[in-house]
């Protein structure tokens, strides 16, 4: 169920992590070009080494509140999406054998609450963090169901 | 033995036997008598029992066994090759490549194949009562490349290392050791290929823009020969990346013989072009629509037998799919020789689906009459492909081609039959396109897309109901904000100038205003990946020479 | 000196295993064809050492290839690879001068052994 090696990071005065395979960097934010017609929490597109990746503010879209902070970018693996996370800031690699205890959560993006040295701490599910995001891109989809073909 | 270096080879050298005996069956349906045919069909089979057996893979064994043991039948006389075979060794295939894409993900194998090798065992010739309805014809068969599986596809080398399927090509294949200058080349190094050119045309229209603030002529001069160099680099990478039609025309022949079988109706189906070279890429995404077009023509294009004999034609029906190459466009049609579609008719269905009003309807020219059909709400309802005789899913297929760049165009004579167009581009990784501002984002639009731009006086603009209009060419045509459509603050326009590109939407053409043109650019098309690749309207994103990002719209999906 | 060997098979999957087998134990491959016309004239070609002969082959099949083999050059050593249920064909093979038989699948061992009795005679 946990993975053995996990990024911690926070957003919105929460703590959560993700397995560390599936990030593959931590950057200062960057120059990013805003998005026509995304929902608000999609601050735009980035250049990440060529691949033209999303920048999601992860709090904006758990609906939490955010915080003006600079913040750091995580920029999940290449192979599993385009897509780069707005995160307050990002802490240490945990491993697994500090995990004191963990239990189930209802949310399906939580993969489970764990128990740290740090505090407790919730486990994203990816890829149902990419289901998520996508369903809410098709629900949000332009209205093309208007009569009169314009 | 360590197998699993020979893993990528056997999914590869698989799948070309699984396509060339799909050919088979289809060719062998008829001749039936052609000894060379079964023969080759026997081989396929046996090879592929004898690779699978070499990698440990039982399930392919069981079916591939079961297929050699069927056309041993055929060939020792014991069976002849009717339907009912043809039906099992097609299914076979499908079975097969299934279980190739379980072992290709590396995960167990849930098909049950035993039930599959039962019936083949067993299998008698059904008693002879009337003949079979469907006749779908193949041209001469053709060698094929593995677009399915884009890991193991071999792009250059595949005319010469595809199964080469039917009895005449077998002849004239050519011994492997003559295959002269030809090698083997990883997909991905491809796709790599095209990447890094697609960054140096980025890089291009970097040094350009710096150009342009240095004015230095010898800069120019370097930029302009660069520039010329690009475009050839990008040139012959492209054609490395072609692959012939015939890559997945195979699936093409069976489609219409299983939709002809499946509506009772005789087809005789014509493919030219099979040669002509498209894009990899492109080719994987033109699979779906292509079936989808060559379906409604099977299923509503063409009449029954009866009604086809009673208005005087002959009883099987015709349909063909032709793919030319017009120096830099690949056309593709799909014509029948159906019923055809009545403008009228479609029309007043238009018209009772309140998708038109009966003013607008009579506006309409025949050809936008029947570009109808590629309205969402249109043509999913029964009743209305029964009287236009087309339409299943032709938004979605009309989508998918502009998605590639391309351009549809229907037309069609009541009575005589139907055709439909697609006009593509070469390639798809690098297009031309228009960049426009809306609020504070820039956004691009392919240039097929647009059929030109305006700029607008506000004296211009006439106010009909709700919508605003102006005349263009004589024709009333309906303005529409882009940035409303994205949700963006609606611009200003203080000197009274609206600027704006007309463009195709739901048949009939739109001008969608923006807040600036900004000319138009060549930009390297990159997918947006997950999530972006779901949003409705974004077709892919590109870099701008300097450095900008912006999404290139896909005016088909926001309108 | 490495003996020389020519692999006939129309399966290019099975051609890389065969020739990663005999690469393995020293062979040198001579050449290969990937059907019984090709075979016969490379055979003539190359004057291989030895010879892996797949039966089920198209444009002439492995017993053909073998016969004209044989007609062109009677000293010609012909090992014919065949799979299980084709014990028929083995024995119009042994008539025809075949020299032994290797199964498919292919077990490398069983392979190396066979070629090297083969060899020696």
């Amino acid at each position: 169920m946990t993975a053995e090696r996990l990024l911690l990071f926070s957003a919105a005065r929460q703590l959560f992590a993700l397995n560390l395979q599936e990030v593959c960097e931590v950057m200062e934010p960057q120059r990013c070009y805003p998005l026509a017609g995304a929902p608000s929490h999609y601050h735009g597109l980035i250049n990440f080494h060529g691949n033209l990746t999303a920048l999601v503010d992860l709090a904006g879209y758990l609906r939490l509140q955010g915080r003006p902070l600079p913040g750091k970018v995580l920029v999940i693996d290449t192979k599993l999406a385009h897509l780069a996370l707005k995160v307050d800031a990002v802490g240490s690699i945990l491993d697994a054998t500090s995990i004191t205890g963990a239990s189930s959560h209802e949310d399906p993006l939580t993969e489970a609450v764990l128990d740290t040295p740090h505090g407790s701490v919730h486990l994203l599910r990816l890829e149902a963090l990419l289901t998520g995001l996508e369903q809410e891109l098709q629900q949000s989809a332009p209205n093309n169901a208007k009569p009169g073909g314009t | 033995m360590d197998m699993s270096q020979y893993k990528a080879l056997f999914l590869s050298e698989s799948r070309e036997y699984l396509r060339s005996i799909a050919e088979q069956v289809v060719a062998l349906e008829q001749s039936p008598g052609e000894r060379s045919a079964v023969d080759a069909l026997f081989r396929g089979a046996h090879s592929l029992k004898g690779m699978a057996a070499s990698m440990e893979y039982g399930d392919v064994v069981v079916v591939a066994h079961s297929m050699e043991d069927l056309m041993a039948r055929v060939r020792d006389g014991a069976l002849p090759f009717d339907p009912g075979v043809a039906d099992l060794l097609l299914e076979g295939v499908d079975l097969i490549d299934v279980l190739l894409q379980d072992v290709e993900q590396e995960r167990p194998s849930t098909l049950p194949t035993g039930d599959f090798a039962q019936r083949l065992a067993i299998y008698t010739p059904a008693p002879p009562k009337a003949a079979p309805a469907d006749q779908a014809e193949p041209q001469e068969p053709a060698a094929a490349d593995a677009v399915t599986a884009p890991h193991s596809a071999t792009a250059p080398a595949a005319a010469d290392a595809a199964a080469p399927p039917a009895a005449e090509a077998e002849k004239a294949k050519e011994p492997a050791g003559e295959a002269g200058g030809t090698v083997r080349v990883k997909t991905e190094l491809l796709d790599h290929l095209i990447n890094l050119t697609g960054e140096l045309v980025t890089n291009k229209q970097r040094l350009l823009t710096i150009a342009g603030e240095l004015a230095s002529p010898p800069l120019n001069d370097a930029i302009s020969e660069t520039a010329k160099l690009l475009r050839s680099l990008h040139d012959e990478v492209m054609k490395v990346r072609l692959m012939p039609f015939e890559a997945i025309s195979d699936r093409f022949q069976r489609s219409v013989r299983s939709v002809a079988k499946k509506s009772g109706k005789e087809i005789h189906f014509e493919l030219t072009g099979r040669e002509i070279g498209l894009d990899r890429g492109m080719l994987e995404q033109l699979v779906d629509p292509l079936n989808h077009m060559l379906r409604n023509a099977v299923d509503h294009g063409i009449e029954e037998s009866g009604d086809r004999e009673r208005a005087g034609k002959p009883a099987r029906g015709t349909v063909r799919l032709a793919v030319s190459r017009d120096r830099d466009r690949i056309q593709i049609t799909v014509r029948d020789d159906g019923r055809g579609m009545e403008p009228a008719t479609m029309i007043a269905a238009a018209v009772a689906k309140g998708i038109l009003t009966p003013e607008e309807g009579e506006l309409l020219s025949p050809r936008q009459a029947l570009m109808l059909s590629c309205i969402p709400g249109f043509s999913t309802a029964k009743e209305v492909t029964d009287i236009s005789g087309r339409g299943v899913g032709m938004d979605a297929v009309n989508a998918a081609i502009q998605k590639l760049g391309g351009t549809l165009g229907i037309e069609s004579e009541p009575g005589v039959g139907t055709t439909i167009s697609l006009r593509l581009p070469l390639t798809i990784a690098i297009i031309h396109a228009l960049v426009v501002q809306v609020g504070q984002v820039k956004a691009a639009i392919p240039v097929n897309a647009v059929q030109r731009t305006v700029e607008l006086s506000r004296r211009q603009i006439e106010n009909i109901g709700k919508r605003q209009m102006f005349q263009l060419d004589d024709e009333a045509i309906p303005l529409l904000s882009l940035n409303r459509v994205l949700g963006m603050p609606l611009g200003r326009f203080p000197d009274g100038i609206l600027p704006l590109f007309v463009t195709e939407a739901r048949g009939r053409r739109v001008g969608i205003v923006v807040d600036r043109l900004l000319g138009q650019h060549e930009l390297f098309v990159k997918q947006l990946g997950r999530p972006l690749a779901k949003m409705a309207g974004v077709a892919g994103g590109a870099t701008l020479g300097d450095g900008e990002i912006v999404a290139i719209l896909d005016l088909a999906g926001l309108l | 000196m490495a003996l020389k060997v020519m692999i006939v098979d129309d399966s290019l999957f099975m051609r890389k295993m065969l020739r990663d087998i005999l690469v393995e134990e020293g062979y040198e491959i001579a050449d290969e064809a990937s059907d019984g016309v090709e075979a016969v004239q490379k055979y003539k070609e190359c004057l291989p050492d030895l010879v892996t002969l797949d039966i089920v082959m198209p444009n002439k099949t492995g017993i053909e290839a073998l016969q004209e083999i044989m007609a062109y050059d009677a000293g010609a050593r012909v090992v014919m690879c065949s799979a299980i249920g084709q014990e028929a064909l083995t024995t119009a093979a042994t008539d025809a001068g075949a020299k032994a038989f290797i199964l498919k699948p292919f077990n490398p061992e069983l392979v190396t052994r066979v070629l090297r009795e083969v060899a020696q005679g």
